[in-house]
């Protein structure tokens, strides 16, 4: 079998047996995020809540996992929600080896299910599949127990684990694979409801392509002519002598005189890294200094990153000088938002300096980062760090209503008043404690509003200060103040933060706005994508955008591509006039499998996830009425910049009748039924899902 | 496979024993590279290590056999159907102070403008055209952080300092400076966006983004 394996292991914690099945049925669904949202479908009934032992997690990768192509190795975990409104249906995405070593050992998806009676760790290696103690792990800290893991079943092994955040139950609690790669939506606390502290993967086998003359092609292609740096960005950070664009807002960071500083044997320049020059592609995403600023250059041992990857977005920093005064390892790599949220507004005030005069803020960032990933504790893209301020400003005075005296009064506030950066250890270490009234604030923003609805009334879910997409619970990732009504549609896909990154990846290109325009306009039509800060109502075109920017993330968690940097949209090629190429997840599948894959069916077979994760989703709400019950979005997105209105130069802020349109034309797209937003029996019918279509009859949640 | 056979066929066994002399190759007399070559490969050195080449500066360190006449005669043609062909990479940028030649496969008149603005030492009117640039293509405020950095390596004292002189002096009339709530700063040009919207895109460049990465 070429790009699939066509197993699918399944092991269950309260009976302790494993089996392998075949994975074919699932192959019109792709794989990866399309196998375990239907794997989740067939096996969990509606209704169950995510720490019950009916609860399942799936872990699934695509046929392209494996098969070498840049970027083909994150893996995709399909779970109920802990953290949000439904507890719907929800996926995570985690880079690293877990998907490549899964797909190694012979299994395109791992269903874990049941419940064990005390601590174990699943470990695999090939066909053999064990159940093991792991009463001397529980209590350990994610990098702990990765080391004593990897010692016990060898190096190289990948450890997916929780940490003590997730043994506790916090609904905020993720996994972590080798210590830096994480998956959130609460898939921690499932683990720790199962008692299952880690899955640990070493595989040997291989992973067959039907093409692979083509398939190394292709990589070339991609190499070569398409891929810029992280996210896709295709312009330079700073001027380069090739370059006729530089953006210092994109991720292709690299440049003459910027170095990884702490590198073995001295500090290695980034240099200029011209497109076609593979050999200094690793260069272009200089990661540090991105998600940390310029203080972190002198820490950077290397960029480091998943399976089969050029882009290297894993900043691998060492900072002996924090260990040395705080005990907090010394390092650490992570990516995205988890890098410094913490030491942002207001939980600390002021920092204390720590190796150097003003490095206190940065050293605060680095320790929460480390504490955080260290206890399994996610931060829900800021929600975490969002909440717990809103808590503690104008003197703590939510705080003080919630906790009871003796409570409050065990938190340090004396180092807080001086500035002390192991405050955010203590902080951190009490929330992923499960203890006290303090664990609730990472009970993720809905069930925290709900909670202390008493107090924070309907305001804290609507707030700037909170920014969810929508009182549902998701954080707004990548929302309105992206590509406008493009974005925000995107993020209410989604029963978590949205996780589309394929229009960011467009907005953030570097190109100019002119090019990006004529590029994307000529794919969906005039109007499709509005200057940044200068937005205009809703269109047909941006509909099919917005469409497309979902339907593409599908396709790549699904075959498995890693959407923080495909697709090929852009090219950094001057002679291509910057043109990517879109038909390349296509070739892929067609080189990969050697079934006669399109752009077309491809479209058609990831739309197929989408409307069986919506059908799921209305199922969870319990109401054919997505448009009031789901999709409805936070105030702060109409309401920001009062001085403005919406449409003006200036504001990313949206009006509320336009939104409306929005989601009409989106439904249309989707062909939702374009009063409720719900799918109609002709659109799933459609996509082969005439059994969904049955069901969801038969409870009444197919609309009128 | 036919063909293999043909061969083999034709090749007496005598022929295949004979040790095959080979004749020394004739002694190629010197090839003397043309005065436009020689600047070319000067020129195209300096643009390897990301810089353009400034005439007066060449013509201080011209390559042996060159005059300072015929460089200048040469190298001012480049770019026109009078060029020499050895010439035909080779681009120039009118500065103010110079002329700044350029390797076209290798650098592009972009960087060879921002290049030549930075040997020209003329702060304000590498910000002014910097700004101009960026307001008008992305649209984005020209962050003072950038100039900050590579290539420019503006200090903010100096930045601070042509923001003030720019203001009293009309050709920078469409020249302003706006700040984000974090205290970063930027140029914006009047000529492509109003204030109003260049404040909204410097909260957009200096806290927005790092809010939602």
């Amino acid at each position: 079998m070429n790009g699939w394996t066509g197993k699918m292991l399944r092991v269950n914690l309260t009976t302790g047996a494993s089996s392998v099945e075949s994975s074919e049925k699932y192959f019109e669904y792709i794989g990866g995020k399309g196998m375990a949202n239907r794997i989740l479908y067939d096996e969990v009934p509606a209704g169950t809540k995510p720490l019950d032992e009916a609860s399942k997690v799936i872990f699934a990768a695509g046929p392209n996992c494996g098969g070498s192509a840049p970027c083909s190795s994150r893996t995709t975990m399909s779970f109920l929600s802990t953290f949000t409104k439904y507890n719907a249906i929800c996926d995570a995405h985690m880079g690293g080896d877990t998907a490549i070593m899964m797909k190694y050992a012979g299994y395109d998806a791992i269903i874990i299910e049941g419940k064990s009676a005390k601590p174990v760790y699943i470990a695999i290696k090939d066909d053999d599949v064990q159940i093991k103690d792991a009463a001397s792990l529980w209590g350990k800290m994610t990098m702990d127990t990765v080391a004593e893991i990897c010692k016990a079943e060898g190096a190289g092994t990948n450890v997916v684990t929780i940490g003590p955040a997730g043994e506790n139950l916090i609904p905020l609690a993720n996994v972590l694979n080798n210590g830096g790669h994480s998956g959130g939506g609460g898939i921690g606390a499932i683990f720790g409801s199962k008692n299952l502290k880690a899955l640990a993967i070493y595989g040997t086998k291989a992973v067959y392509v039907a093409d692979s003359a083509k398939v190394l092609e292709l990589n070339k292609y991609v190499l070569e002519d398409l891929m810029g740096s992280n996210n896709n960005h295709v312009v330079p950070t700073v001027a380069q002598s090739w370059s006729e664009y530089e953006n210092a807002s994109t991720r292709w960071t690299g440049h003459p005189g910027l170095t990884w500083g702490a590198a073995e044997g001295g500090p290695i320049d980034t240099g200029e890294s011209p497109p076609g020059d593979i050999p200094k592609f690793g260069y272009r995403c200089q990661k540090a200094v991105f998600d940390w600023g310029e203080l972190a250059e002198k820490y950077t041992v290397k960029m480091t990153g998943c399976a089969t990857c050029p882009v290297r977005c894993y900043a691998s920093l060492r900072v002996p000088e924090l260990e040395a005064k705080t005990g907090v390892k010394a390092a650490h790599a992570n990516t995205c938002l988890a890098n410094g949220v913490y030491a942002r507004n207001n939980l600390l005030p002021t920092f204390q300096d720590v190796a150097e005069p003003g490095d206190g803020k940065f050293m605060a960032g680095y320790l929460a980062t480390t504490v955080a990933d260290d206890l399994g504790l996610w931060d829900n893209y800021g929600e975490l760090n969002a909440t717990l301020n809103y808590f503690v400003k104008d003197d703590c005075a939510l705080l003080k209503q919630i906790l009871p005296p003796a409570e409050f009064d065990s938190i340090p506030w004396d180092k807080r008043e001086a500035g002390d950066i192991t405050f955010l250890k203590d902080l951190l270490e009490a929330v992923a404690s499960g203890k006290g009234e303090l664990s609730h604030l990472a009970d993720g923003a809905y069930f925290v509003s709900e909670r202390y609805k008493n107090l924070l009334g309907d305001e804290f879910l609507h707030s700037s200060a909170l920014t969810l997409w929508g009182p549902l619970g998701g954080k707004r990732h990548h929302g309105n103040e992206c590509a406008a009504q493009v974005g925000l549609l995107t993020n209410i896909i989604y029963n978590r933060d949205g996780m589309c990154h394929t229009i960011v990846n467009i907005t953030g290109s570097g190109l100019p706005y002119d090019l990006q325009k004529s590029i994307i306009e000529e794919i969906f039509g005039a109007g499709a994508l509005d200057k940044p800060k200068a937005y205009t109502p809703m269109n047909e075109s941006k509909a099919k955008f917005a469409k497309f920017g979902v339907i593409r993330q599908v396709i790549h968690d699904s075959m498995t591509l890693c959407n923080w940097v495909w697709p090929m949209t852009f090219s950094p090629r001057k002679d291509r006039g910057y043109k990517g190429d879109l038909s390349v997840e296509a070739q892929y599948m067609a080189a990969i499998t050697g079934q006669a894959w399109t752009e077309e069916s491809l479209n058609e077979a990831a739309e197929r996830v989408i409307q069986l994760q919506r059908a799921m989703t209305v199922e969870a709400v319990g109401s054919t009425d997505m448009r009031n019950l789901h999709d409805v979005v936070s105030n702060f997105i109409f309401d920001i910049d009062p001085d403005k209105k919406a449409f003006e130069e200036g504001t990313v802020k949206l009006d509320r009748d336009d939104w409306q349109t929005a989601l009409t034309m989106f439904y249309k797209e989707f062909g939702w039924d374009e009063t409720t937003g719900a799918p109609t029996r002709a659109t799933l019918e459609k996509f082969g899902l005439k059994d969904v279509a049955d069901a969801l009859d038969a409870k009444g949640l197919l609309p009128a | 496979m036919e063909k293999e056979q043909e061969l083999l066929e034709r090749q007496s066994p005598e022929e295949e024993a004979a040790p095959i002399e080979e004749a020394p190759p004739p002694e190629a007399a010197p090839v003397e590279e043309t005065p436009a070559q020689k600047l070319a490969a000067c020129i195209l050195a300096t643009t390897r290590e990301a810089h353009v080449t400034p005439l007066k500066k060449l013509k201080l360190h011209l390559p042996e056999g060159v005059t300072p006449e015929e460089a200048e005669e040469l190298l001012t043609k480049a770019g026109t159907p009078e060029a020499d062909p050895a010439l035909e990479k080779i681009a120039f940028i009118r500065g103010k102070k110079d002329l700044y030649f350029y390797e076209t496969t290798l650098m592009t008149a972009h960087f060879a403008e921002l290049d030549s603005l930075i040997m020209d030492k003329d702060i304000l009117r590498t910000i002014a055209t910097v700004t101009r640039s960026d307001c008008k293509l992305y649209p984005r405020p020209t962050q003072f952080s950038k100039l900050m950095g590579y290539p420019f390596y503006f200090s903010e004292d100096e930045i601070e300092g042509a923001a003030a002189r720019m203001e009293k002096l009309e050709e920078y009339a469409d020249i302003g400076v706006v700040t984000a709530s974090n205290g970063g700063k930027g140029f914006y040009s009047t000529q492509f966006i109003s204030r109003g919207y260049a404040q909204g895109l410097i909260e957009s460049v200096e806290v927005e983004e790092r809010e939602n990465p």
